[in-house]
């Protein structure tokens, strides 16, 4: 029994794995560690509207005071305004000095960046990868 | 055992329905409203609408290649498929906002609408606006043509399909995003079927004998019209391209930059 649903779980991942198009972006998945979500809290620096790639900038500052840079990966403007995002949506959203937390996965490297999931404010508003690699849900 | 069996099996089923339904869902993102697909009257010598394929190549596995063909694609250095490298060392023309050339643009997920003119047929790619021109005023193709990303093309029909050929293809271009190679002496037919109101087959068959060593003829590709759609203004822009590659793909792919 146990190993039966074992197996079906097994499956279950893999099949998912192999139903994101592997298209889906410009060497995402040999850039960045899909296998495993991350959260950083920041402060936006800058969002970036840009071709072919959007893009997040955000300071995250440790315990002691040290701040490292971070960035993120996001959609095509393009994709986005299929969504129904504008360029000013999206700037109202992603204000400059703005607590951010930013889901995503990061780099293999190591380096601070992540391909996009999700940004949450501190009011509690969420914004979401509107498809490719990053997107959760 | 024979119980383990069948929860295996039936958990198989339902994930694959999942999986197929979230790929549908996401294939259909902007294809708003899209209509059913059969018994809709259409005419098979109407190509226009604007079209989206979802294919990644002509087919998954190319012809032998050549020793030259081969020193090709071992040059090329793609951030796709089962030779992927990071971006940030790899040479994908795409990566520097190089044109992806025809036929690669096809295959680049992005829309395509296709006009008919009375002595053309235009294909208006999304990305980057491409203009794709096929003479249909009965030219001939030139014999020794200078390169071009999207080649020349002509097309005629035979009787329901359209045959498009098409030569002088730059050979910077790679055939799609995996890194396959053509020269600049690849000749390309395609044979477009409109099969329903809301499908499109192409078949698309490469003689490159400098690359491979026997045509490459593709799998059916499949284009899907979308019917509330609109072609988009979607330039891959160098300058913001390059800020990319240097806050973002660069760091990514451990590579620091310059």
């Amino acid at each position: 029994m146990k190993n039966s649903w074992t197996v079906v779980f097994l499956v279950t991942i893999g099949l998912l794995i192999v139903s994101i198009p592997a298209s889906a972006h410009h060497g995402t998945a040999v850039s960045y560690d899909l296998s495993k979500l991350v959260s950083v809290k920041g402060v936006v620096v800058k969002y970036a509207w840009s071709n072919p790639h959007s893009q997040l900038y955000f300071d995250v500052t440790d315990d002691k005071g040290n701040v490292e840079h971070w960035s993120a990966e996001m959609n095509a403007p393009g994709n986005l305004e299929r969504a129904g995002f504008s360029r000013r949506s999206m700037f109202d959203f992603f204000k400059p000095g703005g607590d951010v937390t930013v889901y995503g996965f990061r780099s293999k490297a190591g380096a601070p960046v992540v391909v996009f999931s999700k940004a949450v404010l501190a009011d509690g508003r969420e914004f979401k990868s509107q498809g490719g690699p990053g997107q959760i849900d | 055992m024979r119980n383990s069996s069948a929860r295996v099996m039936i958990g198989l089923a339902v994930v694959l329905l999942f999986s197929a339904s979230a790929f549908a869902q996401r294939g259909q993102r902007g294809g708003r409203g899209q209509a059913p697909a059969v018994s809709v009257p259409h005419d098979p010598h109407d190509l226009a609408g604007i079209w989206i394929s979802r294919g990644q190549s002509l087919s998954s596995q190319p012809p032998p290649m050549t020793p030259w063909g081969q020193e090709q694609f071992n040059a090329h250095k793609p951030s796709y498929g089962p030779r992927a490298v990071v971006p940030a060392k790899g040479n994908d023309p795409t990566g520097k906002c190089d044109p992806l050339g025809y036929p690669r643009i096809l295959f680049f997920g992005r829309p395509v609408e296709i006009i008919q003119l009375p002595n053309r047929i235009l294909e208006l790619f999304e990305w980057g606006r491409v203009l794709r021109e096929i003479w249909t005023d009965g030219r001939e193709l030139p014999k020794d043509p200078d390169p071009k990303w999207l080649g020349i093309a002509v097309g005629k029909w035979e009787g329901e399909t359209f045959v498009v050929n098409s030569v002088g293809f730059d050979e910077r271009a790679w055939i799609d995003h995996f890194g396959n190679p053509h020269s600049e002496e690849m000749l390309l037919e395609e044979r477009y079927h409109r099969l329903d109101r809301d499908t499109l087959e192409i078949t698309l068959t490469i003689d490159d004998p400098k690359t491979y060593t026997k045509p490459w003829v593709s799998d059916k590709q499949i284009l899907k019209l979308q019917p509330n759609e609109s072609i988009r203004e979607e330039f891959c822009v160098p300058s913001e391209e390059e800020s990319f590659n240097q806050g973002v793909r660069n760091p990514a792919g451990g590579v620091s930059n310059k």
